[in-house]
């Protein structure tokens, strides 16, 4: 290893007084309960998952779009007709 | 029992339930725990969570603490995996804001020591790009100076393994900086 490397590590990694406001964080972290850190919340994510939600959002529009062309045909039958067609469903009375 | 005299008693006084030996054991060892959760982590706010992680996890557990290893070998093997858990559960916003805001605070410095301060903020941000495995033994070896054997004990690991990732971070290390170095040197003769 370099010489030059070994005196900059020594010297920008030296060690560090700790601030005089630990013990209360500490005293204060005993007192309370036990909780569970929430992770920070990173804009790097936000990035895949808006990619992913523009994506869904985009096939979801494609499928609505590709069904427009189609014409929904319904063609009206006689009320009788359809009644006598379907003895289960309808009673002729 | 590995401890020496003094530990032996600061141990037995935490495993009591001794406030004041809670004390003497967190002033003994406060700056060694913040340094390496600061030089690890690079940011004074996330050093201050890792050391209070530490030393909360510390005091619940000190009276399961045998004396199989020394103390301060049980205190850094804390510290090393609340550095390790804290780096899991947290993403660095911005990695060289605190490198900037101090580099703002000695604006009105001398170049000389604009240029150290260039450095050491270089220094870090190298440091800081390392994987947690070679960070935590460049840390070790130069917040702390222990000695390979003394890390190995620490991480679980063989002294080789410490020296392969040592000197796998001192290449990373040197390929990053060596130009500033040429720079530095260029401008004293230039």
């Amino acid at each position: 290893m370099a010489d030059w490397l070994e005196a900059e590590l020594a010297e920008h990694l030296s060690p560090v007084r700790a601030p005089e406001a630990l013990w209360d964080r500490v005293a204060l972290g005993a007192a309370e309960p036990a909780k569970r850190p929430r992770p920070r919340f990173a804009p790097v994510a936000a990035v895949p998952i808006a990619a992913v939600v523009t994506l869904i959002l985009a096939g979801a529009l494609w499928f609505m779009a590709r069904g427009e062309g189609v014409p929904v045909t319904y063609r009206q039958a006689p009320v009788t007709a359809r009644a006598e067609s379907c003895a289960l469903c309808h009673v002729t009375l | 029992m590995v401890l020496e005299g003094s530990d032996r008693e600061l141990v037995a006084g935490c495993q009591r339930g001794d406030r004041e030996a809670f004390r003497e054991l967190f002033e003994a060892y406060k700056n060694r725990v913040f340094s390496i959760a600061y030089r690890f982590s690079g940011d004074p706010a996330a050093a201050m969570d890792i050391a209070q992680d530490t030393f909360l996890k510390l005091f619940s557990r000190i009276r399961d603490f045998r004396g199989e290893s020394g103390l301060e070998t049980w205190i850094y093997r804390m510290v090393v995996n609340s550095c390790m858990d804290h780096r899991r559960r947290s993403w660095r916003l911005m990695p060289l804001a605190g490198e900037v805001a101090a580099g703002l605070r000695h604006s009105g410095d001398c170049l000389a020591e604009l240029m150290r301060s260039e450095m050491g903020a270089r220094v870090h941000s190298a440091v800081e790009r390392l994987s947690p495995d070679l960070r935590i033994v460049v840390v070790l070896r130069y917040t702390e100076g222990l000695s390979y054997e003394e890390i190995a004990e620490v991480l679980g690991c063989s002294p080789g393994t410490v020296a392969s990732r040592l000197n796998r971070a001192h290449k990373a290390l040197e390929r990053r900086l060596s130009h500033l170095v040429k720079d530095k040197r260029g401008g004293r003769n230039g």
